[in-house]
Parts: C-alpha cells; structure tokens; sequence
C-alpha cells in the first residue's frame, strides 16, 4: 500500500474509533445521571453494602469512566495522531501532544482523573467518609475533562469540502447533548473532531 | 531500595508540593525488595494531621510524578493520626522506608 493508501486507512481507523467513543459518552453520560442523581455523602456509601441498586449504579459509573478514557488516551488519541500523519509515542507523550494541540486543556487533569478513577475500584473502601469524598472528586474531575465549552478535541473550520471523499464528512448528533462533529478539510490533510 | 535519586526527588518535591513540607513519605512494597525487578511505585504518605480533599490531593501527586518520571503504576496512599487504617496502611507505616 502506497502512503497515501495508509494515511487514508488511518483515516478510516480514527473515525470508526471516533464513533466508538462517542458510544461511550453517552452511555457514560447516561450512568453519571443516574449515580449523581442520589446525594454521594457517607451514609450512602455505607448502605451500598445491602443496596445492590446504588452499587450497580457506581459500578457502572467507575468502569464506564475508566473505559472511556483508556478508548480516548491509548486509541482515539494516537490514532488521530496517525490520521494527521504524525508519529506517536508512549501514552503520555502522545497525550502531551494532544494537549499542545489544544485537543486536551490539561494532561494534568486527565492523569488527576485517572488516577481518581484507579482509587474508586481500590479495595482501600475502608472509609466512607473518604469514599464518598472521592467519589465527588472524580465528578468534578470529570467534568474538568471537557475543558472547553465547545471543544474536547481541536477543530479546523468546517467546510464542505470539493474533492473530498464524501464519506468523511459527516456530523452526528445525540440529542443536542453530546455533539461529536468531524470535518474533513483536504486542504491541510488533516481530520479532527469536535466534542460538545 | 531502587529508586533513582531523581525519582526520590521528584516524590519528595511533589508531595511536598501538594501536601506542605510537614508530610513525609514512604516507599513500600514491592520497590523495597531488592530481589524483585521494576515493578509499581507504592507510596505512603503521612500527614500529621487531617487532610480534606485527600483523594484528590493524592490524585494530584501522582499525576506529577507521572509527568515527570514518565507514566508508571503508582499507589499512593495518605494517613493521619487517627484515620482508618486498612492492613495495607498498617504494613506501610511500619515497614515503608522514609524517602
């Protein structure tokens, strides 16, 4: 295959890894609604002993959140990397790329996330007073991780394009909730994505 | 104990950072074992008195050593006199060795 053949299958491959995201925010979207829709204090957190209900609604949440962001940091970033026809690193320098290319606020806040997340499926549950607090904490973390009103990954201005294979462009929407928009713009040979 | 100098210094300094310099830390579990090779960071911090937000403040300690010593495993955990010790807790403060 030709490099142009690969760059246009890389192409391909961050799309479909686009979409996959995208799937997972909103079934993210949807188990954050439900967890946080009860107040998260410590006496919560003591009857998720008995209440299988609130239990599955954390489990959930946690691993949801846990997944979407390893689809974003080790597929949807290096392979929008590749689609640029850039090379990737390891994950934090493929991350640290992202954040200079303005498609993540802050490596910071997603490494804090991370590990937010990591102490939620702990089994250093000892305390739910501590529990209940960093539970908390990943909800605003989380939503640190959409730094931009408009913008989670950098945009180029959308343009229908000419000469542009068709399939590229195209836009989906959730529900005015979640907008993933994906422009393809053949004059800079490159594809990015933009999450609302 | 297999740490490098720089990886102590960037622990300590980053710990100092978000915790104050009253906080000491410890390094526990496998890294001590001078037989095993690699392996995580596990971390205790001992604060000498109680910490809001520690989750998060914990978080943010380990995001700067990931940043700086490169994306590795670290645990951290954090304690002050009369918090909740899980036997993990209790085998760091007594055998971690003070960074």
């Amino acid at each position: 295959m030709n490099a142009s053949g690969k760059l246009a299958e890389a192409k391909n491959r961050f799309l479909a890894t686009l979409e996959i995201v995208r799937r997972e925010l909103v079934v993210l979207k949807y188990s954050h609604g439900r967890l946080f829709a009860s107040d998260i204090d410590p006496s919560w957190v003591e009857h998720l002993e008995t209440n299988m209900d609130d239990a599955e609604k954390l489990e959930a949440f946690v691993s949801r959140f846990g997944r979407t962001q390893d689809t974003i940091g080790d597929k949807l970033i290096p392979r929008a990397l590749s689609a640029l026809a850039e090379k990737t690193s390891n994950v934090l320098g493929n991350l640290n790329r992202a954040e200079r290319l303005g498609w993540l606020a802050s490596v910071d806040s997603w490494l804090v996330a991370r590990d937010l997340r990591n102490r939620l499926v702990h089994e250093y549950m000892i305390d739910a007073n501590q529990f209940a607090e960093d539970v908390v904490s990943a909800d605003r973390q989380l939503g640190s991780m959409q730094p931009r009103r408009r913008c989670a990954f950098g945009h180029i201005q959308p343009q229908p394009a000419t000469g542009w294979d068709a399939k590229i462009w195209r836009r989906v929407e959730i529900r005015g909730d979640i907008t993933i928009q994906v422009w393809g713009v053949p004059t800079t040979n490159s594809v990015a994505a933009t999450l609302e | 104990m297999r740490l490098t100098e720089r990886a102590r210094h960037v622990i300590k300094d980053s710990v100092s950072e978000i915790f104050g310099p009253s906080a000491i830390v410890k390094l526990f579990c496998s890294r001590t074992d001078v037989e095993l090779k690699g392996g995580d960071i596990d971390l205790l911090i001992e604060c000498p008195a109680p910490v809001a937000e520690s989750g998060l403040k914990t978080a943010k300690v380990s995001a700067r050593i990931q940043r700086q010593l490169g994306q590795q495993k670290i645990d951290i955990l954090c304690t002050w006199p009369g918090a909740p010790l899980s036997p993990v807790h209790i085998s760091a403060i007594k055998n971690g060795i003070l960074l």
